[in-house]
């Protein structure tokens, strides 16, 4: 959690953030049902995050405004802000801890915020109007395993919550935030690292935020019918194994892993178990990453897959 | 008919009484998938597994049978010794009742003048 702070050191600081000038201003998003812009005091940043943020685009004016402030060289004070408005989110003598934070607070609002849609912890991706979701705790290569699926032909949806609408469509609505790729995993999906104006480098530092049209231009899905469950769990060790598993354990670890279960109470959880019901599940052991891909791409064509 | 002290479960005591009528609690919700039961604890978010023959038990705790007339009825259906299932009726009973998933009433037996 990210702690907004406002000690008396860094107090000047603030209300000097918060007179700064802005100029340069996103266009307006929308993750899940948060609507978002971000300003900046430099322009090169601004086009990034424009970039990274594009699957996200909306036509509506946003009304939450973060901003990104570099204060310039300040003696003894924090130089670089993230502010929602005027509220402050961080402030640190270091680039990146900021831009890294707002990040971290836009996908927090993303899902705390929403009252509409059930959220399950997971990743997701689509092939011909059918999805695979991946639902894992953090730190179990949900991100790598749908980048390298992405990376072979699957259209993204979510690296982080599968949304779910309970108005009796089954679709899973997209959230296509950018990719969060962690050191970790960086070496395997090397070709994924994003091009930064060196300018900004120190803004990017730590994991890569990485927007899926820069894998493929088309490479952002639209609501997709969940057809596979797949847990994936990293296995640096072992083999790399797809098992099925029983449809009761995926409902256990689907519910365990769902952000607002309690919001919907029962009628969330038959949701989940609707969920769960439409789709072949299985758990995944990944060492290897891409054979674990060539793995999942197989459920896809089986002839099971299409009924 | 009398209802139980929920401070005390349903099936607090070394016996469980023949008269017992038990029915899942209103805030359990009993998901079957593949055969395989599923409840969901709307109070505590819990979620709970249960094998086949527990889902076959839990499937007819709708309070409408007491214990000695269920354990009869699926003695028939699964064609298996009464003394067996009653003992594994009153085991899943009792582990209901300790999570506090079930809500149960004891008929009383009323002597004719």
């Amino acid at each position: 959690m990210v702690h907004t702070h406002e000690d008396p050191r860094s107090a000047t600081g603030v209300d000097a953030a918060r007179a700064a000038s802005t100029p340069y201003r996103t266009a307006s998003f929308k993750a899940l049902d948060f609507d978002f812009c971000i300003e900046s005091t430099e322009l090169a940043l601004r086009d990034h995050l424009d970039g990274i943020y594009a699957p996200l685009r909306s036509t509506q004016r946003a009304t939450h405004v973060y901003r990104l402030i570099d204060l310039g060289p300040l003696p003894g004070q924090d130089r670089y802000f993230a502010l929602l408005g005027e509220d402050l989110i961080v402030a640190g003598p270091t680039p990146s801890f900021p831009v890294w934070s707002m990040m971290w607070h836009i996908n927090n609002q993303a899902v705390t915020t929403n009252s509409r849609l059930l959220l399950v912890h997971a990743a997701a991706a689509e092939s011909h109007g059918r999805a695979v979701i991946l639902p894992a705790p953090a730190e179990s290569g949900k991100t790598t395993l749908v980048a390298g699926l992405v990376r072979n032909g699957l259209r993204y949806l979510t690296d982080e919550a599968v949304a779910l609408r309970l108005d009796g469509d089954e679709r899973v609505v997209p959230y296509p935030k950018p990719l969060t790729i962690e050191a970790g995993s960086q070496e395997v999906l090397a070709d994924l690292r994003p091009e930064v104006d060196e300018l900004i480098s120190g803004y990017l530092t730590g994991p890569w935020h990485v927007s899926p049209l820069s894998i493929r231009i088309s490479a952002v899905a639209d609501c997709a019918v969940p057809r596979f469950l797949v847990v994936p769990r990293y296995a640096a060790d072992g083999p790399t194994a797809l098992s099925p598993l029983r449809r009761v354990e995926a409902l256990r670890r689907v519910a365990e892993g769902t952000f607002n279960l309690e919001t919907f109470g029962r009628r969330g959880f038959e949701r989940l178990a609707q969920l769960v019901r439409g789709c072949q599940c299985y758990e995944l052991a990944v060492a290897d990453l891409e054979r674990a891909c060539q793995m999942v791409l197989t459920l896809f064509d089986s002839p099971e897959a299409s009924s | 008919v009398s209802t139980s002290d929920p401070d005390d479960g349903v099936v607090a005591g070394e016996a469980i009484e023949p008269g017992l009528v038990a029915r899942l609690a209103d805030h359990v919700l009993l998901i079957e998938l593949d055969g395989e039961g599923v409840i969901y604890d709307e109070c505590t978010g819990a979620v709970h597994l249960l094998n086949p023959t527990a889902t076959a038990i839990a499937s007819c705790l709708d309070g409408s049978s007491n214990l000695e007339d269920l354990v009869r009825d699926l003695a028939h259906r699964f064609s298996t010794d009464a003394n067996v299932v009653g003992r594994d009726v009153t085991e899943l009973l009792r582990s209901l009742d300790r999570h506090h998933l079930i809500h149960g009433v004891v008929e009383q037996t009323v002597d004719k003048p």
